[in-house]
């Protein structure tokens, strides 16, 4: 039940870590000590949030899997899991967010 | 009367155990339950620590607060009735609506939302009261003392006027001279001390005071609303408090953190500001949508709909609130890929809101609503806070945010969201659980009344100024043209605004009658399903005579052996008192399940005194005063010693008398509420340093030219830092690790040893920073900030550490009693951790070329 | 009652001004541009209803944004409309709604209006803030309470204040800069706004669609005197701005009169030119505002009070009184005549 519970506050850490480094990479390529391209910066992006994306499909499925493997057992588990896969549900759409300025513009300024 | 009686004092409770502090050394034998229990008598009552009380005070203080914000908010409509008037100079009128913002915020919305959180969730959740009374007073009287300290400032003519987010470089004492900005600064951070204590205090008794029984899921929603805002607390504070350490800092000594001309930067002080600033409007909304969510099953007649929904939308709302700082800033000129970036969080908000809204609409379909007096407010809140989060999206597109921002529009926006999503759901729960403080109804003919002033009223009001706002006016301005179209909507704002005043006043009025007039309210008189109506109002000081199993959500409603016999005749666990003490059941964080028995503080001068001594320090701080700022750190010292000194009483098991359940009192367990306290308080300290770290990086990044002119610190001092913070860490590890069977000698002796190791680290990176001139730069003004800070958390440690020993040497600890080493392991590990952090920043720094 | 206050002076109402927001600027003849330049400084924006309004359109920024206000407007008011009437709904009827209640209003409905709004609201802000490198630049300063205006700084540097002339239907980058605290300079009807922040320049693009008199004002808040922080804008066709800019480059109007050569000796001796430039008299001063063409502005301290010789006088009697925070003192130990005869110079220097 623990873990059930840790599963709704999953994939909104993986959000939290999604967005800090996306604007850590932004701060990093459009601030006067100019570190890295916007190749870079796209580049970077794109795998972080492959990784991002990923993380909270994991956390989607195991959501859904824990659900139907708890029915009728327990009476929290499914209040939890369900609460987990909308959780997962809302932080991979926040993923998604937070890459569109790298989708979207080419560089610092459009 | 107090906590401490002397060890003698060992009554008559049983010798069951077989150990000398198997007694309880601190009950109060003379007294049976109902006793010590009672609120004391007469002006004694502000030693009370019960949160019934406490919560009260919060209540009625920030009301208070809310009368005088509103006072100075008609008097701003007052001068904007007409054009070019003249009715309040500029400076008077930039002070009240300065005042205006930061009491609304500060000293009106969050410290209601604690009372509410102080007062209802021990009773909502089956304990007797909260796990740490003593913090809650403390807090509300540091609250109490900062609100007057901020409000003193208009009897000397110093009242802050540099609007409610006191931007840089216009509140440095170059631009603002004289205390005004002072009073605010050191005011605020007075009165956050019980925002931050708060948050604690409500995630340890959330998580560690349940009732048997009641699962993470089986909690009524309020309490998950209370517990992210709690965790929302906990992070966003601290950058604002940062942010004023800084700010006051450069103020009083000339440090250039926000001077262009030493590398500062002014966009620093915004991006500190913000992050707590935008986060704080969802820690004022969340719990004011955990009251909605309490208060519309019930008239409704069903439980809520979609719990789980709810669930998620409330953790995920309370991660991507923080996402959205910079939306304050988009005029600032940061780059394009940053503003769409904040652009798109920001809207990805509405998607969490969305689901709450849903699920509360959801709600209304599964029975009748009734159509009470609070149920007008819920529906008010629904129309005028969905309107808000529509402005709220539009806002967040950069292009119009261009045209709006610092616009009518924002302002209109801005009072549609608190007011909509703070204030209705506010006195729906008023008008809700007023019947609990006082034991009468409320008129319903009165309500209708207020609820149909303010909603007009509002709507007049503020509709008015998004067009305002589109047409051109910015806030802020004490007088405006008369011909460019601004005149005829403020002429009607204005007369909104009233409207609005006389339907608080109708509330208010409602509130005096209702006293001697109402009508009594009987057991349960809303049918709620929640356990706070158990007893009649006003229920007993304990909240539970036995605190009773919870085996469903809405167990009033689902559990019938609660209702069918008066309350204090239901069973449940510590009905006995063997002990004479004030006692609750600790629970397991996720199951609920019963693991302790706490034991909690009687009545006490502990936390007054301490929060005396910290008044005094700010307010020594303020007048320049030195010499009694140590004086009040002494006090305060002195007070947090005396609170702390008590005698433990862990160790000792009891029968609960629930399911032959017998339990530690104060188990050593890492679930217990001290060490999930602990956890909260780490959370804060985290933020903090992360507050610091981000200032650092961020004059790094923005500053390059003075960041490379900056001095560096000695390598040789740095590694010794680290390797002394490695030990000191090692140490606290084994602190922990030892704590639950260790002999006193040895804990003892670890206990100085991490002291020792602790000084070593602060000492090495003292000496790091030597060469540093902090008003050189701001970056080196940061580092300074930084060791500034590891050495403050460095003089907890030691002070902790050597009490630790202290207390093993007079015998006020016995072996096994490791709490407080397993508290002090706790944060030593977390102390080195930031202090080895630093001396790595300071390490690199020095390396590099 | 309204349609009177909608009037404006050339007889075009705000709302026809609205109206031709949209339609192509046509190229004005020079008889247009001789009369622009006649009137300039004649009418005052304060006088305009709508002269400060995000709604009365005349550039290009402005344009995009409000295109882009309506659709949300109006979008946005359909979803509460809905809502509220899903409200009424679910209050009317006892069967519990499917969760798909909560699917479609929580997640579809906003992720809908947020990817719309995202696509929409990105594209012009791609839009609006473009660089164009061939746009004339402006240097725009902030001071507690005024504006520091400097055209073309890297080639004619011809300094002006608390007025700003522009072309239309040319580009024009404003580099912004503050000199003390923050301050924010928005012109509703041309553009979205730009925050002036010391140890920084922030460029923002703007490009004027109508000509005509229009009003800014400093949106972020900056002190003491922030409401009074206000600037007239004066759109002019392309010829008599270019002829504008000549005609200003050169020196103060000569004193003609005996009293306007008394008042210039009593701007000398009384210590204005300290702070005060007025070419050609006196040179170099840049802690005040530049004071050659003070009578051909349409407006006085930083677009706040109508352009007379007895605004100016009390003006410099009682600056305190009428702008408290300002720098420049209360000169009200001058003399009747002296203070008659300054005032009068100054009014004179068009």
């Amino acid at each position: 039940m623990t873990r059930a519970s840790l599963a709704i506050v999953g994939p909104v850490l993986i959000w939290a870590v999604h967005f800090s480094a996306v604007y850590a990479l932004i701060s990093a390529a459009c601030a006067p000590r100019d570190l890295m391209g916007a190749g870079t910066l796209t580049a970077t992006g794109a795998v972080l949030t492959g990784l991002a994306a990923i993380g909270c499909v994991f956390f989607l499925i195991a959501a859904r899997r824990d659900r139907d493997g708890h029915q009728d057992r327990r009476w929290d588990a499914p209040t939890l899991s369900q609460a987990a896969w909308w959780s997962a549900v809302i932080s991979l759409l926040g993923v998604f967010a937070n890459a569109w300025p790298i989708a979207v513009l080419p560089g610092c300024t459009g | 009367m107090t906590d401490i009686t002397s060890d003698t004092d060992v009554g008559s409770a049983p010798k069951a155990q077989g150990t000398a502090y198997d007694l309880s050394p601190k009950g109060e034998p003379s007294k049976d339950f109902e006793a010590i229990w009672a609120t004391p008598p007469g002006w004694r009552v502000i030693t009370s620590v019960s949160h019934r009380v406490v919560g009260k005070r919060f209540l009625i203080t920030g009301f208070i607060f809310f009368l005088i914000a509103g006072l100075f908010a008609l008097l701003v409509r007052l001068q904007l009735l007409v054009p070019e008037n003249t009715f309040l100079d500029s400076e008077t009128y930039n002070q009240l609506f300065t005042m205006h913002g930061t009491i609304m915020m500060f000293l009106f919305a969050i410290p209601m939302l604690e009372g509410f959180a102080v007062y209802l969730i021990p009773l909502m959740i089956g304990a007797r009261d909260l796990v740490f009374p003593r913090l809650g007073a403390f807090g509300y009287w540091c609250y109490l003392f900062g609100g007057i300290i901020v409000l003193s400032s208009f009897l000397f003519d110093a009242a802050p006027m540099g609007g409610w987010f006191m931007y840089v470089p216009l509140s440095t004492s170059v631009y603002t001279e004289g205390m005004s900005a002072d009073f605010w600064l050191i005011g605020i951070t007075l009165a956050e001390i019980a925002s931050v204590t708060a948050a604690v205090e409500i995630i340890a008794a959330i998580l560690c005071s349940r009732a048997p029984g009641m699962t993470l899921t089986k909690m009524p929603i309020l309490m998950w609303y209370l517990l992210a805002t709690a965790f929302m607390i906990a992070v966003a504070f601290p950058p604002l408090i940062i942010g004023s350490i800084l700010l006051e800092a450069e103020r009083l000594l000339g440090l250039p953190f926000f001077d262009i001309a030493r590398g500062g930067d002014p966009l620093l002080w915004q991006h500190l500001f913000w992050l707590f600033g935008h986060p704080e409007v969802y820690i004022i909304f969340l719990p004011a949508a955990g009251m909605v969510a309490t208060m519309l099953p019930v008239f409704v007649g069903k439980p809520l709909f979609g719990y789980g929904f709810v669930v998620a939308a409330i953790v995920t709302m309370a991660f991507l609130s923080f996402g959205l700082w910079a939306h304050h800033m988009f005029a600032t000129g940061l780059p394009e890929m940053s503003l769409t970036l904040f652009s798109a969080a920001s809207t990805m908000v509405a998607v969490p809101t969305g689901v709450q809204i849903f699920c509360f609409i959801a709600t209304l379909s599964l029975g009748r609503p009734r159509l009470t007096v609070p149920m007008m407010f819920i529906l008010g809140f629904l129309c005028i806070f969905v309107l808000g989060g529509l402005t709220g999206v539009m806002l967040a597109s950069v292009p119009f945010n261009l045209q709006a921002h610092d616009s009518y529009f924002v302002v209109a926006h801005l009072h549609y969201v608190l007011i909509g999503g703070f204030v209705f759901p506010m006195f729906a729960a008023l008008y809700y659980w007023i019947p609990h403080f006082t034991g009468r109804m409320m008129s319903k003919t009165l309500g209708k009344w207020a609820f149909w002033l303010m909603f007009a009223g509002f709507n007049l009001a503020f509709f008015m100024m998004h067009l305002t706002g589109m047409r051109g006016m910015p806030r802020r301005i004490a007088s405006y043209p008369a011909d460019i179209g601004w005149d005829r909507l403020n002429m009607l704002s204005t007369l909104g605004a009233f409207i609005l005043a006389a339907g608080i006043g109708v509330f208010i009025w409602d509130v005096v009658r209702h006293r001697r007039k109402g009508r009594p309210a009987g057991r349960n008189p809303w049918g709620a399903a929640t356990l706070e109506w158990l007893y009649a109002p006003s229920a007993p000081g304990y909240n539970f005579r036995a605190i009773p199993r919870v085996t469903s959500r809405e167990p009033l409603w689902d559990q019938p052996d609660l209702m069918d016999r008066p309350a204090a005749e239901i069973d449940g666990a510590l009905r006995r008192c063997p002990d004479h003490r004030r006692e609750t059941i600790g629970c397991d964080p996720v199951s609920g399940e019963p693991i302790q028995i706490l034991r909690l503080p009687h009545p006490t001068w502990f936390p007054l005194l301490s929060a005396s001594g910290m008044a005094l320090l700010f307010a020594a701080t303020l007048a320049g005063v030195y010499w009694l700022c140590a004086v009040g750190a002494l006090i305060a010292l002195i007070g947090v010693t005396g609170w702390v000194w008590e005698p433990s009483d862990s160790g000792v098991t009891r029968d609960i008398g629930l399911d032959g359940l017998r339990l530690p009192v104060n188990a050593v367990d890492k679930r217990s509420h001290l060490y999930v306290g602990l956890i909260g308080t780490n959370l804060i300290l985290w933020a903090l340093f992360f507050s610091l770290l981000f200032a650092g990086l961020y004059l790094w990044n923005t500053q390059p030219v003075f960041t490379e002119g900056t001095a560096r610190p000695v390598e040789v001092f740095a590694l010794l830092a680290l390797v002394s913070g490695a030990v000191a860490f090692v140490i606290s590890w084994m602190t922990a690790r030892m704590a639950v069977r260790a002999n006193l000698r040895i804990s003892a002796g670890l206990n100085v040893f991490l002291a020792v190791a602790l000084t070593a680290t602060g000492l090495s990176l003292g000496c790091a920073l030597l060469p540093i001139d902090p008003w050189s730069t701001a970056f080196a003004a940061v580092g300074w900030a930084m060791g500034a800070f590891v050495g403050a958390l460095i003089g907890v440690g030691v002070y902790w550490s050597l009490l630790n020993a202290l207390r093993k040497a007079v015998g006020a600890v016995h072996p096994s009693q490791g709490l407080p080493d397993m508290l002090l392991g706790s944060f030593g590990k977390a102390a080195a951790t930031m202090a080895l952090g630093t001396a790595a920043v300071f390490f690199l720094a020095g390396i590099a070329t | 009652m309204m349609d009177e206050e909608l009037e404006i002076q050339d007889g075009r109402t705000a709302r026809e001004t609205l109206q031709q927001a949209d339609s192509t600027t046509v190229s004005p003849s020079p008889r247009e541009a001789e009369q622009a330049l006649e009137t300039l400084g004649e009418r005052s924006a304060l006088d305009i209803f709508g002269s400060q309004s995000t709604l009365n359109i005349a550039g290009y920024g402005a344009d995009r944004v409000y295109d882009l206000t309506l659709w949300m407007s109006v979008g946005f008011g359909v979803v509460f409309a809905f809502v509220m009437v899903l409200v009424w709904i679910a209050w009317a009827r006892n069967r519990p709604v499917g969760k798909w209640w909560v699917w479609s209003g929580g997640i579809v409905l906003p992720m809908g209006a947020i990817v719309t709004l995202m696509v929409a609201s990105t594209s012009v802000l791609v839009a609006t803030t473009r660089h164009d490198p061939d746009a004339l630049v402006i240097d725009v300063t902030g001071h507690q309470f005024w504006w520091d205006i400097v055209y073309d700084p890297e080639g004619i540097a011809l300094r002006d204040a608390n007025e700003l002339i522009l072309p239309v239907a040319r580009p024009v980058t404003l580099r912004l800069r503050s000199e003390d605290v923050i301050h924010s300079f928005w012109v509703p009807s041309i553009s979205g706004k730009m925050d002036m922040i010391p140890g920084r320049v922030n460029e923002l693009t703007i490009t004027a669609t109508e000509t005509g008199q229009f009003r800014g004002q400093c949106a972020e808040f900056c002190g003491l005197s922030h409401p009074l922080m206000a600037f007239e804008v004066t759109v002019l066709p392309e010829q008599a701005f270019e002829e504008w800019l000549t005609y200003t480059q050169g020196e103060a109007r000569d004193a003609a009169r005996p009293d306007l050569l008394a008042g210039r000796d009593v701007f000398l001796k009384s210590g204005c030119a300290a702070c005060h430039e007025i070419r050609g008299i006196a040179e170099g001063a840049r802690l005040g505002p530049d004071l050659t063409r003070l009578g051909a502005r349409a407006s006085l301290g930083a677009g706040m009070w109508r352009l007379n010789q007895g605004n100016v006088a009390g003006w410099i009697a009682d600056v305190q009184d009428m702008k408290p925070g300002a720098q420049m003192p209360s000169y009200n130990h001058l003399s009747g005549p002296d203070l008659r005869n300054l005032s009068a110079y100054l009014v004179s220097l068009k």
